[in-house]
């Protein structure tokens, strides 16, 4: 760990990491730090000292007090698959770009699923809608149809201010009160190798004067944008993602941070990256040791190279939902949904996932090692002795409904039960599942006046021209 | 159709929506922060030197 964690702090040092953002520069030359145009050299004691100022957990309150959620400690949260431009369900069987239809829809099983903490990026890109407002749309969806602790993308000054403000609105809360504890949270990844972009920045900054939740999360694929080796990848990852915290500390010393792994492989044939390998899963265990060392809350993910909801897209996915637990992460992005490398949602991958994920949180459940005399059953065995069997006696009648984790998805018949139903394979399941729990679907309820203000404010924005874009 | 559409009484809103939709499609636990109680798994030596015996 020593090792690691030297390396990575003379890169800060001798390699440096460049800001692509003027403003993000000058502040850390104010800060003392060495500049050479983009690039910024940090000591290490400098980055340890803001490391020291930021908090080892911390809370996100969403519009739905209910909802608040704890960043730290021995808590793990679970989010939706975030941002993939395309759409691939089993009815259409082609991968399409994604719409606000189908975002909208991956919104309401956010919502629907408890097993989902907070609502990161878009599920899919609205690509329906134009760039320009397409943040405004987006927001007021996912601030309408769901009520759990929400992402707003960091892309630009307005896009970031915009969040903010309809995060505010829809909490019915002041600007003081906003300020006062995080309310929403931001996830940048840093242009891999030692590089963090101008929009990221400038979101990153105004969300931390904000005192808002700020996840860093380097892209570094082994053996393309960082070493091939797994120690080194995370020792760049940790250089590029503490130093974006030590400028979010300089800002200001205590807005909550939490480091994110995105550490993976490529495939050395192809270039295409690899998720859930059994690289992916030391990187992630590595890089939880590391943020205990740095007491920073830490961010893993759900993913897979998989494109379609198969066999390998449910391997590559548990095990590194699975790296993910081990490692003691806080917070789980892409959890559910995920496909082809973050490419794809697809809605039948994010009702198997949950189904996953409910069995983890089962699996979390102390009642599984408890040590009651009931528990241990002593008197359960010695009623049944060699000949009986335990399905009948009380001991069974009194426990049998939750004794064991139920699922919603899994077929547990034998191969002739299975068959004898039309013999369903698990997407063609997950595939009716998810359009069942559409239905049943309920929008969690906000105040009127509310949701006028909100509206009021995105047809406003929009009027206004939302965001500048490029084309 | 339409004016026998427009004249039915609605259907309660919320409160008609649960009663008319039965059982849950899904059996899941209350939404909460879990805890993960597991001590995490740490391959790495504080003093580096891992990986080969």
């Amino acid at each position: 760990m020593e090792a690691i964690h030297d390396t990575a702090m003379r890169v800060l040092e001798e390699i440096g990491v460049a800001f692509l953002n003027p403003e993000a520069v000058a502040i850390l030359k104010h800060a003392g730090c060495r500049v050479d145009g983009e690039i910024v050299y940090m000591g290490r004691d400098f980055v340890m000292e803001m490391l020291s100022h930021a908090p080892e957990q911390w809370t996100i309150t969403p519009r739905n007090p209910d909802r608040k959620i704890t960043v730290g400690g021995n808590h793990i949260l679970f989010g939706n698959v975030s941002s993939p431009p395309n759409y691939w369900d089993m009815e259409i069987d082609r991968k399409i770009p994604g719409t606000r239809q189908y975002y909208a829809n991956f919104l309401r099983l956010s919502q629907y699923y408890n097993c989902i903490h907070f609502i990161g990026g878009y599920s899919v890109e609205p690509v329906d809608l134009h760039p320009s407002t397409r943040h405004l749309d987006a927001l007021f969806d996912k601030l309408t149809l769901t009520d759990k602790a929400p992402h707003a993308y960091s892309l630009g000054p307005e896009r970031i201010e915009d969040g903010m403000e309809m995060v505010r609105i829809a909490a019915g809360i002041s600007h003081e009160e906003f300020d006062a504890t995080p309310r929403m949270f931001t996830n940048i990844n840093s242009t891999s190798p030692l590089k963090h972009d101008w929009p990221m920045l400038d979101g990153w900054m105004r969300m931390a004067r904000r005192g808002q939740g700020l996840l860093v999360s380097p892209f570094t694929l082994a053996g393309a944008m960082a070493p091939v080796t797994m120690v080194g990848a995370v020792a760049q990852s940790l250089a590029e993602g503490l130093s974006a915290i030590a400028l979010a500390q300089y800002i200001n010393p205590g807005v909550p941070c939490a480091f994110g792994t995105f550490t993976s492989n490529v495939d050395m044939k192809t270039g295409a990256p690899a998720f859930g390998t059994p690289e992916y899963m030391r990187a992630t265990q590595i890089t939880g040791q590391m943020c205990r060392y740095y007491k920073l809350p830490m961010r893993s993910s759900g993913a897979c190279a998989a494109n379609v909801p198969d066999g390998q897209a449910m391997w590559e996915t548990s095990n590194s939902l699975w790296a993910g637990v081990q490692s003691g992460s806080h917070i789980i992005y892409h959890a559910a949904g995920w496909l082809e490398g973050g490419l794809i949602a697809s809605p039948e991958k994010f009702v198997m996932d949950c189904e996953v994920l409910s069995q983890i949180l089962r699996y979390f459940e102390p009642v599984l090692w408890r040590t009651d005399p009931g528990d241990l059953a002593y008197e359960a065995m010695d009623e049944v002795r060699h000949n009986g069997h335990f399905f009948g006696i009380q001991h069974t009648q009194d426990r049998y409904e939750t004794a064991f984790w139920q699922p919603s998805l899994s077929d547990w018949k034998n191969f002739e039960g299975w068959q004898a139903q039309g013999g369903v394979w698990t997407a063609e399941r997950a595939h009716l599942l998810y359009k069942r729990i559409l239905e049943d679907y309920e929008e969690p309820p906000m105040d009127p006046d509310i949701r006028a203000e909100l509206t009021e404010f995105v047809e406003r924005r929009r009027a206004e021209g939302g965001a500048p874009t490029d084309f | 159709m339409t004016t026998d559409l427009m004249k039915r009484k609605r259907g309660g809103g919320r409160a008609g929506h649960a009663k008319r939709r039965g059982p849950a499609v899904i059996n899941q636990a209350p939404w909460c922060v879990p805890v993960n109680p597991d001590r995490p798994t740490e391959p790495m030596p504080m003093e580096g030197g891992g990986g080969d015996p």
